[in-house]
């Protein structure tokens, strides 16, 4: 809860000391209550009282000496007559005033004066009787009702004048005796001031016990108020939680806060403003009390205008007179008019975070339990405006979350559906390869059934030819069997080839000597070789040892290259260099076929490795050849991890080098079986 | 001199091989599909057949299962030869029981050096 001293502005009705001020003014208006109820009493005791004193006297003198005699004749006393006018005229002005003015202090003085006047008269018209004078001493007791020593005042004046007087020229009529004692007024006034010194002090006793009996109501009235205002801070309290619990839209919970402030703290005005989601202005969410037609005038308060806005930008609360405070409508005299007095303003923090802002006009002080009680409900505002905020920040996280969520499964569903697309156009590609592969593998088994026949008869034929002179068809019958085997190596090419490309060509993998390999080659291509007039070296290093591939694979490699450096080289010279290199970081063996022949442009060696692109097309012519083989070279080479490549200039030979890893590793692509066909 | 049966239903395919294996001394039994095949193999027992796979009615793989089968024919030696140059060919017809395989168009030097090492078994045992 805020501390009260938390205030920037200390106003001048600071709560505590206000409070002690208003008990006092509490206990003086209670006392004086008091005491005009009991002089009002007294007054119209004594309007009865003289009353019933000058019909007493006038009855008790008819019935006393109601005739005086002179000789025979009697007739009513003169003092009878004295009796019922001059005490008439004695008594008729205080019973009047105590009748018609009871409480005023002139009638009090009056109804004093006219008592002790009364008594005069009474003791004069008994001829001074010494009984008499205990009426004076019975009218200051009763004068000694009013509770105020100041009437004994008056009233003893006139006793002592009374005594004066009479007791110089008519001591008689005061003392019952025609010369009397020298200090018989002496004695007479002493028993009055002692009277008077007793009543006056009685009197005294008497008001200070009214006095605290007066200040011991302020303080019951004041407590019971006390508690009467912890009891609304409670209620305010409660329905201020219940509010901002309960509710779930800012302004209607709010407005529920504001009218439980207004009605609990009997403010004359509540109002709730909330800082808008830039910060700059304030905007009312709730207003109760009197005064709510000016709301449109506090509907948006910029941040540090006005006092709302002071507030805000100082994030302290404050409290002042309502008269200085500055407002939106600019009407000065507002505060006076409605009898507004106190302003307090509170900012809504969270954590130093202003949230919003509280403020309150009441037409008197507010007390300290009431302050608190605003301290709480501003931390409990901002607590519940954070908390709608929260809430309404939540919802449009989750409804922005829905809908990434439905985009997402939007996406997810395309994504689906792009998936099954390509499912569809990958199973659609693999029927197509299948059937690719199934028309290659059922051409080729076309193709090889006439082949058959047609290599078998011309080789048959030649053999009869050869036996059977003359020898006339044998050329023609070679070039039948050389078309025929032409025709197999293509087939054979181009099975290889598709194999490879559909990922179908698995290596069989076995360790090997690579000089041995190397001399059994050259055995195989020797003829070839030396066909064309040409000369073959082989230089093979020391340090070869066995390499571990596929063998079939390597051969047909290397088998192909010599193959092809003996067709294009005439009268010249090949070599083999076979030596260890590595490729990256594995060790590899290094082949290098070298011829002189007719070498290619740097065109051509950009393409030999394509199927079907041999040099030239009239190479083909010339050379023969399937214008497979290095593209399969090619293939096989990258199938093991390995590489070729080739440098060559026209008319001075070429060298084609192949580099193959010591240790093959097989991909693993389709290696069901081993081919080793 | 053997008894060499061609199971081969492409006429000029069976008429060259023939002659060529007679000229090399060898005695052809011809057969142009497999229901004949088998009935020339129980009947004649050849010393050696080459079989043909695409044949119309029984066809090569399941001939060669049934003569490696029978107890009458399961010595003579098979050189399955086929048109079909994929290797699964080689290991199909391999499980069906034939002794050997070569792709065709035949090689016919090749083919005969299978001929003599399979025949050479055979007199061994």
């Amino acid at each position: 809860m805020m501390p009260t001293s938390g205030f920037e502005t200390i106003v001048p009705f600071h709560p505590s000391a206000d409070q002690t001020a208003s008990s006092a003014r509490r206990t003086s208006d209670l006392f004086a209550q008091y005491q005009l109820e009991i002089h009002r009493r007294t007054d119209r005791l004594f309007a009865a009282l003289m009353v019933f004193q000058w019909i007493a006297g006038v009855v008790f003198g008819f019935w006393v000496c109601a005739l005086a005699w002179y000789g025979t004749t009697s007739r009513t006393h003169l003092h009878v007559w004295a009796a019922v006018f001059v005490g008439g005229a004695i008594c008729l002005l205080p019973a009047l005033l105590g009748t018609l003015r009871p409480g005023y202090t002139s009638t009090r003085y009056t109804i004093a004066v006219a008592q002790m006047l009364m008594g005069a008269l009474l003791i004069h018209l008994t001829g001074g009787r010494i009984e008499t004078h205990f009426h004076v001493f019975g009218s200051l007791a009763f004068l000694a009702c009013y509770r105020d020593w100041r009437v004994l005042i008056p009233a003893t004046i006139v006793v002592a004048g009374d005594h004066l007087l009479r007791g110089v020229f008519w001591p008689q009529s005061v003392y019952g005796v025609l010369a009397a004692s020298q200090w018989r007024w002496l004695e007479h006034a002493a028993w009055v001031v002692f009277e008077d010194v007793i009543l006056i002090v009685s009197c005294r006793r008497s008001i200070a016990e009214m006095k605290d009996t007066a200040e011991r109501t302020a303080a019951l009235e004041q407590e019971v108020r006390t508690r009467q205002q912890a009891e609304n801070v409670a209620a305010l309290t409660a329905a201020v939680g219940l509010a901002l619990t309960r509710g779930n839209e800012l302004q209607p919970m709010l407005q529920e806060c504001a009218e439980a402030l207004e009605r609990r703290l009997q403010g004359g005005l509540a109002r709730i403003w909330t800082l808008d989601e830039c910060g700059a202005t304030l905007e009312l969410q709730a207003s109760a009390g009197t005064c709510n037609q000016f709301d449109a005038h506090h509907a948006r308060v910029a941040v540090g205008a006005f006092t709302i806005g002071a507030v805000a930008q100082s994030s302290e609360p404050l409290l002042m007179h309502a008269a200085d405070v500055h407002l939106p409508m600019g009407d000065a005299g507002w505060a006076e008019r409605t009898g507004l007095i106190t302003f307090a303003g509170y900012p809504l923090l969270l954590d130093a975070k202003l949230v919003g802002v509280m403020a309150m006009f009441a037409p008197r002080a507010f007390s300290s339990s009431a302050l608190d009680a605003m301290a709480a409900v501003a931390d409990a505002l901002a607590l519940g405006i954070d908390r709608t905020h929260a809430e309404r920040e939540l919802a449009r996280y989750t409804t922005d979350l829905e809908v990434a969520h439905k985009t997402e499964r939007e996406h997810a569903a395309h994504l689906v559906t792009l998936v099954d697309q390509l499912r569809m156009t990958q199973r659609r590609a693999e029927e197509a390869t299948r059937a690719k592969s199934d028309f290659l593998a059922g051409m080729s088994h076309e193709l090889r059934t006439p082949l058959n026949a047609i290599i078998l008869y011309s080789e048959l034929l030649q053999e009869e030819a050869e036996e059977n002179p003359p020898h006339s068809s044998v050329a023609d019958l070679q070039r039948i069997q050389l078309a025929g085997k032409h025709l197999l190596e293509l087939i054979n090419g181009i099975l290889d080839l598709s194999k490879i490309e559909a990922g179908k060509m698995t290596l069989a993998l076995e360790p090997f000597d690579v000089r041995a390999m190397i001399h059994e080659l050259i055995d195989t291509v020797g003829p070839l070789v030396q066909k064309n007039g040409n000369t073959l070296t082989v230089h093979c290093a020391d340090d070869l040892g066995t390499m571990s591939a596929d063998l079939m694979k390597t051969r047909q490699i290397l088998l192909n290259l010599l193959g092809n450096a003996a067709k294009f080289t005439e009268g010249g010279a090949i070599t083999v260099d076979v030596a260890l290199d590595a490729i990256g970081s594995r060790r590899a063996v290094r082949f290098a076929v070298r011829d002189t022949g007719v070498g290619m442009t740097r065109e051509q060696t950009g393409k030999i490795f394509e199927p079907f692109t041999q040099a030239d097309v009239t190479t083909t012519r010339k050379y023969g050849g399937t214008g497979l083989g290095l593209a399969i070279v090619s293939r096989f080479c990258r199938l093991m991890g390995g590489d070729v490549s080739v440098d060559s200039r026209p008319d001075q030979g070429s060298c084609f080098t192949v580099r193959l890893p010591v240790d093959v590793v097989d991909t693993g692509m389709d290696s069901v079986s081993a081919d080793a066909a | 001199m053997a008894t060499v049966l061609i199971v081969e239903d492409n006429e000029p395919s069976r008429d060259a091989l023939a002659r060529r294996l007679q000229r090399r001394g060898h005695h052809p039994l011809l057969a142009i599909d497999g229901n004949q095949g088998l009935s020339v193999a129980r009947a004649l027992t050849p010393d050696l057949i080459l079989m043909d796979l695409g044949l119309p009615g029984i066809d090569g793989w399941e001939a060669t299962r049934q003569l490696k089968n029978d107890p009458e024919t399961r010595h003579i030696p098979i050189i399955v030869l086929s048109a079909h140059a994929m290797t699964t060919d080689r290991d199909v017809a391999l499980a069906a029981g034939a002794d050997d395989f070569d792709t065709k168009p035949v090689q016919f030097q090749r083919l005969l050096g299978k001929i003599e090492v399979l025949l050479a078994k055979g007199i061994a045992r």
